[in-house]
Formats: structure tokens, C-alpha cells, sequence
């Protein structure tokens, strides 16, 4: 299954005193992917609710190699890892491929989103649509945060 | 013993949800970090500036949505492993009535001059052993 590709562009003031991109910032690249894929292509598609109200239960990252500022957006591929009922997994890499397709990964992370209905603040089920679309994305053999302890 | 950050809301802080952004929760466990790390690590361990340390895994539960609100959040860290060169921590970000996340972190000791992870030092370990709390 093909994945979502974003290309997203970094910013000075993502990098902190120690002149990297920081820990947080990564995860607003992320975001930035997951609305790509989510609130601009899937309803594209058909899955016209998602852009609607979907809301972060979880999130899990490894960070593998440092990022530092330069003109060239980082590549973020996003793919979903599990449909259920009222909750999906997405899976995330943020990396750079290089002529060759020599891939170097920066952080791998995985997201649990729960579609929400925010007008009556209650989480709903995900709508037909919405599964076809995000099947559409599955990877069940996807890399996964894992702990990098010593 | 866990170190208590008191952590302000601010308005951008809120997306076009209404509700404190899901990114946003790791900048208030980065500042509940930073603040255990100055007060307690940097001020008694006469650490340099370069021998910090950096986040290589994190996990955030989002349990309840933050709206905006002028009181601050509880931002509670505390420590859960000392390796050689590495340590993890614990976080609950709440008030007096709901808990709104649990997130865990691991960090390595690093040496920012010479890009290096560095071991924990003796002075670190006994101040970390002061917040080691089992997780939660």
C-alpha cells in the first residue's frame, strides 16, 4: 500500500539552544503531515468528515538522528497501521532519500486519532467512507517507536 | 518526590478545535523538564551548559482536552530509570480535579560540545535517585 508523502518545510526557530531541530517540533511536522493527509487528501476522496473533528489520543516517537535547519523540506511518510472502530493508528517516518533512495531516518512514531464529534464533544465510529479511505493507506509491517535505552 | 512545574495556558496556545493542541503538551512537559533540570540538576550538579541531555523516545496518553483557562496547569516529573547513560521520566499534566495527560520520556545524558551521549555522572544520580518514583 502506497503511503501519504508530505514534504514539510523547516523553520529557523525550530532549532533550540543546543542548534538542533527540537523534540517537540518533530511532532508538529508530524502534524502537519497528518493534516495533509487527513483534513486535505482524504476528503478528496470520499472521507469529507475527517476534516470535521479527529483528536489525538496518543502519540509514541523515536528519535534516530538530528535535524538541523536548511532550505529543504524534511519528507514525512504517513501510513495507517490499524482501523477499528472508533479509532485508527497512523505510523509516521520522518526522513530524507536521497538520489540513490538511501533513506535516513530522523524519527519513527505512531499516533492513536479518534474521529470526534465536537459539537456534541463525544468521539463517534468511523463512517464507512473513512475505512475505505484509510485502508486504502494500511501497512500492518511498518517500522515502530521503539525505545533506544542504554 | 516529584518535581511540580506550574505551567501557564497561553491563547495561541488553542487550535481551531478550541482546545490546547496535542503538540502543545509536549512544550509544557519540555518546560516541566527544563525547570527540573535548572533548579534541581544544573543548580547542584555544576554541570556545564553543553552537558545537558536530549529526549530519544517519548509517549504522550491525551486523557482530557484543555480549553483555555488563566490558571495555570500542574505539571508533575518524576524518574523512573537511571542506566549508565540514559534515564527516564514520568509526567501528569493536571489541576485539582482531572488529569489531562500521562506521558513518559527517555533521555541521554549528552555532551552537546562534543555531540557525544556522556555517562551519568555520580552528583546527577544521587539528585535523580531523589524523584525515582515507580511508573505510573
Amino acid at each position: 500500500m502506497p503511503r501519504h508523502v508530505t514534504h514539510v518545510p523547516l523553520r529557523w526557530a525550530d532549532m533550540d539552544a543546543y542548534g538542533h531541530v527540537n523534540n517537540v517540533v518533530y511532532l508538529r511536522y508530524l502534524q502537519e503531515a497528518r493534516v495533509d493527509m487527513l483534513f486535505v487528501h482524504a476528503p478528496k476522496q470520499g472521507a469529507e468528515q475527517l476534516a470535521e473533528g479527529v483528536v489525538v489520543a496518543r502519540h509514541e516517537i523515536s528519535y534516530h538522528a538530528p535535524l538541523h535547519y536548511r532550505a529543504e523540506p524534511v519528507r514525512v511518510e504517513t501510513w495507517v497501521r490499524r482501523v477499528g472502530n472508533s479509532s485508527f493508528d497512523l505510523g509516521y517516518e520522518v526522513l530524507d532519500v536521497d538520489g540513490d533512495g538511501v533513506r535516513t531516518v530522523y524519527a519513527v512514531a505512531s499516533s492513536v486519532l479518534v474521529p470526534y464529534d465536537l459539537d456534541d464533544a463525544h468521539p463517534r465510529r468511523v463512517a464507512h467512507e473513512e475505512r475505505l479511505v484509510l485502508e486504502s493507506f494500511l501497512e500492518l509491517d511498518g517500522p515502530e517507536p521503539g525505545k533506544a535505552a542504554a | 518526590m516529584r518535581h511540580v512545574y506550574e505551567c501557564s495556558v497561553r491563547f495561541d496556545d488553542l487550535d481551531a478545535f478550541g482546545h490546547v493542541n496535542n503538540v502543545t503538551f509536549a512544550e509544557y512537559l519540555q518546560e516541566a523538564r527544563v525547570d527540573f533540570a535548572h533548579r534541581q540538576l544544573r543548580a547542584s550538579s555544576g554541570n556545564a551548559p553543553h552537558e545537558g541531555s536530549v529526549v530519544v523516545q517519548q509517549s504522550i496518553d491525551y486523557l482530557a482536552p484543555v480549553p483555555f483557562r488563566t490558571e495555570p496547569l500542574r505539571v508533575e516529573v518524576w524518574v523512573t530509570r537511571i542506566g549508565t547513560t540514559s534515564f527516564e521520566v514520568a509526567y501528569e499534566v493536571k489541576d485539582e480535579s482531572t488529569l489531562f495527560a500521562r506521558a513518559t520520556g527517555v533521555l541521554v545524558a549528552f555532551d552537546v560540545r562534543g555531540n557525544t551521549p556522556r555517562p551519568v555522572n555520580p552528583v546527577e544520580r544521587e539528585i535523580l535517585e531523589r524523584y525515582l518514583e515507580p511508573a505510573p
